[in-house]
Order: structure tokens, then sequence, then C-alpha cells
């Protein structure tokens, strides 16, 4: 009795932290391996690439601080302004020719009525081939003498450079992107039609609506919180685009395909300048995390609404 | 604060004490094990960045180079073969036990990393490269400026054969009378042919003494866009365009950079670089000589070649093209690069490879890997680990490439051993003809920011081979301009 007495007064004693501690222990433990994996390999890159961008980085001389040098050498590259707008280009058609694909591919899919299952594997299956093998393959549909421009002959005697013109080189890589990328968002998208009520559907099809109706007035309203979702991401994803400029053209012709990440690589790789590197991916977070703060404040509305 | 710290300690310990039951303790040891781990990696991590290699390189005294006796044990990373390299890793092991034997000393450890420009950055910020590493000679002015070269005077003063190197290829990497680099093998840049697509067209064999007409005549000749196949592949994807073009600028008697007055200068603009680039706007356009998809990396113009798609290329790759691609030994020629007008020079790019030694090695680490760098160079056990090559190159039906320039002078007596050799298997070796050898003039890369001259120039290329107005002149000004501003003007000349 006096024992469990002393306890209790013991537990009314104790610090409100370790108190705080002791309910959380379990909870902890179980965060902290997720915690350590986020320290060592996404926030410590991230708090010394913002420290590097103020250096210049010597990994034998050790790294000096040199101010605000990086930056302003970053901002009077006149590469710099090319890549930017190669960048919003590049984002730009994406949106024009990928953004819709996924969208119209994923209410096609759901208003079939067999082989459903089989469509969803078919148009994901791009997804995973693997970049090698779609890079090597990509090259030979662009081959002046590839199966592209066979296709293209048949309707006139065209004959394009696909990667080497500098008018339809990013459009190129755009649709090499867009036939890659589009399976995953049709996932996406797939899921939220999914999600849709069905009695909704019924009620309609009672009420005399064909599939064109129930489209436009059930389904697209039904998935409109992931357009928004989907073209944010979208957005931030594609500004960081650099892998397939890289293996398609390398940045050409004449930089008419360098992107800012692409810059940013050839910047640390190629120049070995990781001061500078570090600095316009400084700017990039910046520019980004304006970016997903427009996305929240988009998302916050579309649930309000 | 410290007590209160530990009172803490023992009282979540207590906590975790009353769950009473023996799994949960161990997840608790667990926990305190991980916590453990952590604060070692960070500290480990810490040290690592002040470069703890050096740290204990200057607490130790620096080792006499002659430490081949009696060391401590030294422990080196090697750099090894990849692993469906099966040849190359049977090679390497029978030198490591070799090594081994007369080193008793020291601990080998593999690496089987090999050379990347975009990847040496990394290697040497995380304390990873391996003792010595192979790299071509393009790399040496970038590997210096960031001083990932280990000075080897101090290794060579003990050598016997410091003064036995081919100066030709030694040269480039001696700076203010320190040299920084062992050569290992050596190339000027030539013409690579395949002979077939020649005769297929009926075109005649360029000779030795040919000029920039007889190759722009050949290469028009030889192409067949409707087969996809070029008079000539250059390779204008990425910074190698560069390079490539650098071959013709030197042929017009033309350099890329200046330098006076301890300032550097772009230098490419100049007449003769227009005359370069004004014949790669010729070869592009009025000859259609070139691949139509002209955007091709160094591995895709040699690909190229060894489909039979392209008649020429630069460079002297006949091993790759006749053991890996297939190729028949007889319809290859190497030509010299071209002169600009009959009898010039037959300029081309100077280059190899060459063997450096981390810097971030102890003293005897760094000498251990001097060792093993040179310890078959200019020795009888050089000319057996040819032999095995040679045997291995004839069982296999693969040829050997001789006649480039080596680590030795061709006309030492070691040289001549080694030709001695050569010639018990005539059927085995692609060799240079001597007439070709003799046009052949080389010329360093660029000294200074070399990958971003090649840059600015490939992007010059680029325009050049996408527009077919191009004003040469004006591109070329315009990217000297830009290349002085944001990059030489930065650059200080000691």
């Amino acid at each position: 009795m006096s024992t469990q007495a002393a306890r209790v007064k013991e537990r009314h004693t104790v610090h409100p932290l370790i108190k705080k501690t002791r309910d959380y222990f379990w909870g902890i433990l179980f965060l902290l391996p997720a915690l350590i994996v986020f320290c060592l390999f996404l926030w410590t890159p991230i708090a010394k690439g913002v420290m590097y961008s103020f250096m210049h980085v010597d990994f034998i001389k050790g790294n000096e601080f040199i101010g605000l040098s990086n930056y302003r050498e970053v901002l009077a590259n006149s590469a710099l302004g090319i890549s930017i707008w190669n960048t919003i280009y590049y984002m730009l058609l994406c949106v024009l020719f990928g953004f819709w694909v996924p969208s119209i591919v994923s209410i096609a899919i759901s208003e079939l009525r067999r082989f459903q299952g089989a469509m969803r594997l078919i148009v994901y299956l791009p997804h995973i081939v693997p970049a090698v093998v779609l890079y090597g393959m990509w090259q030979w549909l662009y081959d002046p003498l590839g199966p592209a421009n066979q296709i293209a002959s048949w309707f006139g005697n065209h004959q394009f450079m696909w990667l080497t013109d500098k008018s339809i080189a990013m459009i190129s890589i755009v649709i090499a992107e867009t036939w890659q990328a589009f399976g995953g968002a049709t996932l996406i998208y797939l899921a939220g039609i999914v999600g849709i009520s069905k009695d909704l559907y019924e009620a309609a099809e009672i009420d005399g609506a064909g599939v064109l109706q129930r489209i436009r007035h059930i389904t697209i309203p039904g998935i409109r919180h992931l357009y928004v979702l989907m073209f944010i991401l979208q957005l931030i994803s594609t500004s960081q685009g650099f892998m397939t400029h890289m293996a398609l053209t390398g940045g050409g012709p004449n930089n008419a395909t360098l992107t800012y990440m692409y810059q940013i690589i050839n910047e640390a790789f190629t120049n070995l300048n990781f001061g500078r590197a570090s600095a316009m991916g400084v700017l990039m977070f910046l520019v980004l995390t304006s970016l997903s703060i427009v996305l929240y404040h988009f998302q916050g509305r579309s649930k309000e609404a | 604060m410290y007590d209160e710290r530990v009172i803490y300690l023992i009282q979540i310990l207590k906590g975790a004490k009353q769950v009473k039951t023996k799994r949960k303790n161990l997840i608790l040891m667990t926990f305190l094990a991980l916590t453990m781990i952590v604060s070692a990696c960070g500290s480990s991590s810490n040290t690592g960045n002040n470069n703890s290699k050096e740290n204990a390189a200057t607490s130790e005294p620096a080792a006499s180079p002659s430490t081949e006796t009696k060391a401590p044990q030294v422990t080196m990373t090697v750099q090894f073969p990849k692993s469906d390299n099966l040849t190359g890793i049977e090679f390497v092991n029978k030198r490591l036990a070799r090594f081994q034997e007369k080193y008793p000393n020291v601990t080998l450890k593999k690496n089987d990393w090999q050379y990347s420009p975009n990847e040496i950055g990394i290697k040497m910020a995380a304390h990873q490269a391996p003792s010595f590493f192979r790299t071509p000679a393009t790399e040496g002015k970038v590997l210096l400026e960031h001083q990932w070269l280990t000075d080897l005077t101090p290794f060579l003063a003990n050598y016997e054969h410091a003064n036995d190197f081919n100066d030709k290829l030694a040269d480039p990497f001696k700076i203010d009378g320190k040299m920084y680099a062992i050569p290992a093998s050596g190339y000027i840049m030539a013409v690579m042919i395949n002979k077939k697509l020649f005769e297929d067209k009926k075109v005649p064999l360029p000779t030795p003494d040919w000029t920039w007409d007889d190759f722009y005549a050949a290469a028009k000749a030889t192409a067949d866009p409707a087969k996809g196949i070029a008079g000539f592949a250059m390779m204008a994807k990425g910074n190698e365009g560069g390079w490539n073009w650098t071959n013709f600028l030197y042929g017009a008697g033309g350099t890329t950079q200046n330098v006076a007055d301890s300032k550097v200068t772009s230098a490419f603009n100049s007449d003769a670089g227009v005359k370069a680039m004004e014949f790669m706007k010729k070869l592009r356009w009025e000859g259609n000589a070139l691949p139509q998809n002209w955007a091709l990396n160094f591995g895709d113009v040699y690909n190229l070649f060894k489909q039979g798609r392209a008649a020429m290329v630069l460079g002297d790759r006949i091993e790759d093209a006749i053991n890996n691609g297939g190729m028949k030994k007889e319809d290859l020629i190497i030509l010299p690069l071209p002169s600009m007008v009959k009898g010039g020079d037959h300029t081309g790019v100077l280059g190899g490879n060459y063997d450096v030694i981390n810097p971030q090695e102890t003293p005897e680490t760094q000498q251990m890997a001097f060792n093993y760098v040179t310890f078959d160079l200019f020795k009888d056990s050089g000319l057996d680990e040819l032999k095995l090559v040679l045997e291995d190159r004839k069982a296999k039906g693969q040829v050997y490439l001789y006649g480039a320039p080596a680590y030795y002078k061709a006309d030492s007596e070691y040289g001549k051993k080694i030709e001695a050799l050569v010639n018990q298997y005539p059927d085995n070796v692609f060799r240079y003809d001597p007439e070709v050898t003799n046009l052949m003039k080389g010329v360093p890369e660029p000294s200074y920011n070399g990958q971003e001259c090649y840059a600015a120039l490939t992007n010059v290329l680029q325009e050049v081979f996408s527009n077919k107005d191009a004003d040469v002149k004006s591109l070329l000004d315009a990217a000297a301009k830009k290349f002085d501003s944001e990059v030489l003007s930065k650059v200080v000349v000691k």
C-alpha cells in the first residue's frame, strides 16, 4: 500500500518534460530511424548546399567563405537567361502536350466495360522501362531514317531533324517524356475516379445522361481537385527536368535544350564548381518553395470549395 | 546542468524499466546502440571533413622514398578492372601477386572505379578516390587547378628511370619543374578510315600527305545519307565537339588560348579558327557529309563506325573496332589529320593516359602507389606482361595497336626490345604506318579551363551544324568574348 502511494507521489512530482517523454517514448523511438535517415540524407545536404553557396568549395585546401560572389557570378552568366527561358518553355510544352493526356486516358479507361485491368497495366508499362533502354529507344525512333520520320513521310515528303533542329528538339524531348510518364499520372486520376460515388452515375443514367454528359457533369467535377494538384506537381517536377535533355541532345543544339537544372549539373560535375552550382540550387529552391506555397494555397481553397 | 541530464536519462530508463518485458528492454538497448552508432558516424564524418588522411600525413614524418625494404604496414587502394573485364582482372591479379611478393608490408585493396570527369569531384570530396588513378590528359589541368595531383618530384628523385620517359608525353604534366603524372600511353589525334566504304563507292583511298580538300572530297564521295552512311562522323553533342574541332583549328595553324602579361585570352576566333569552322560548315551543308543526326557523343561516333555507317572518324580506336566491333584488320587504315594546304603540317591534339597519385593519401601510401605505377615500366616484367597480352590477343584472334607514342622513347633500348617482341606477332598487331607517324605533329590541349573552352566551342559548332546561314566569324567572336569575360578573366597565371 505504502509503495503504491509512493509511486503515485512520484508520478506527481516528476518533471512535466520527463512525463511527456515517458508518454511519447515509444512513439519517438519508432520515429527515430526515419528522423536519422532524413537528417543524414536530406536535411544535412540541404543545409550544406546553402552553406556551400557562400563558399569557394575546395576539397583539398579547404573551403573559403566568399560571401555573395557565387550568386553574383551566377546572375552574370549569359547562359542563365537562356536556361531559364528554356526551362519555362519546356514546362509550358509539358503542360500543352502532356498535362491533359493522363486525365483523358484515365477517363477512357474508367469508361471501359472490359479489360480495365489490362489497360491499366499497359498504360503503366512505359513508366517501368529502364532509363537506358528508354533513351536508346527514343534515339532510334528519332533517327533521321527511323520510324518517326517514316510516319512523317506518310503525310508528305517531310524529314524532321528531331534532335538537331533547334526549333523542334525541345518538342521531341517533351513527346518522349510524356510517353514515359503519363502512366503514373493516369493511375492517380483513376484512383480519383474510383472514389466518385457510383450512385451519381446510376442516377445520371436513370435521368438519361449519355457518356459525354456523364464525363462532363460527374467525372471531371469529381476529380477537379486532382487537376490542381497534378498541375502544380507537374510544374515542380518539370522545372527540375534535365535527364532526357542530357541523354538525347546534351543540352544542344547550341543550348536550345539546356535547362536550368542541366546547367546546375554542368556547373557542378563538368566544371567542378560546387559553390556556384549550390548557389544556383539555392535560387531554384527559393523559387520552388514559392511554387509550393501557391500549391498549398490552391489546395486549401479547393477543399473549401 | 550535467547532473540534471543524468537524472533525466536515469528517469527515462526507469520509465522504460517499468515496462517490465524483456522484449521492450531489448528495443531500448537497440535504441541506445543506434544512438551510439549515429553519434559515432557523425564524429567520423566530421573528421572526414577535416581531412583525416591529411591530418595523418602531417602528424607523421614524411617517409623517405626508399621505404622498400623495412617499412611500416601500408594500405593502398589499387585501381582494378570492372568485373566484366575478365582478361584485365587476370592480368592485374598476377601483377598484384608479384607486387605483394616484393612489398610484403602493403595491404592491397581493390577498387574498380574508373576515372570519370563527372565523378572525380565527388570522389575527392568523399575521400574515396583510389591511391592512384589513370586519367586522360584532358583532365590534367582540372586536376592541377584543384590540387588533386601529388607532386611526384620527391619520388622521382630516387627513381632510376626518371629521365627515360618520352618527353613528348611527360612534358605536358611538368609544371614549374615539377612532374605530376606518369605517362602510360599517348596519342596524336589521327583519322581512322573504313576502307570498305571507300571501295563500295569506288572512291580512291587518300594518302598520308592528304589535304583538307582531299578530306572534303573523300567525305562527300563516301557519304550516302539515304542509307544513313556518313562520310565523316564527328562528335558534336557534348564537350567532345570542341575537342574534335580543335584538331582542325590546330591544322589551320591556330590555337585556343593566348597567354601574355599574366593574362589568358581566347584565340580560337582567329583567322585560323574561322577557316576551321568554315570547313565544318562546308562539310555539313555543301558536302552533306556528316551524319544526318550529328548530335553524337564519343561512344555514338565509334558505334556508327563499327556499324559501317561512317567512312571516317577521328581517333585510333582500332582495337575497339576490331576486337569488339568485329571489323577486319585489312579494312582499316589510320592516316594523320589532313594538312590545310599541300605540304603543310598534319597537326592533331596530343593526348594520352596518365597515372596520377592521390594527394589525400599519406606519404607512405603515395610512395607505395608510385612503386606500383612504375612497377613494370622499363623492366623485363613489363615485357613479360606485354607478351601475355599479345598471347591472349593471338589466342582470341584479336589485335594490338602498336606505334602510337608510348611512355618510353621509341628509339631507346627498351623501345627496341618492345618492337622486337611485337614483331613476333605480325597477325595480331595493327601497326601505325611509319610514314604516318613521321607526318603526325601533336599539340597539347587548351591549358586553362579546358572543359569550359570545349563547351563554348561545341555551342558554336552546333549553331553552324543547325543553321545553314550561320555567320562563323561573329559566332566565334561572341563565344570568345563570353568565355573571356566569364571564365578566362578570372584565371591567375602563375
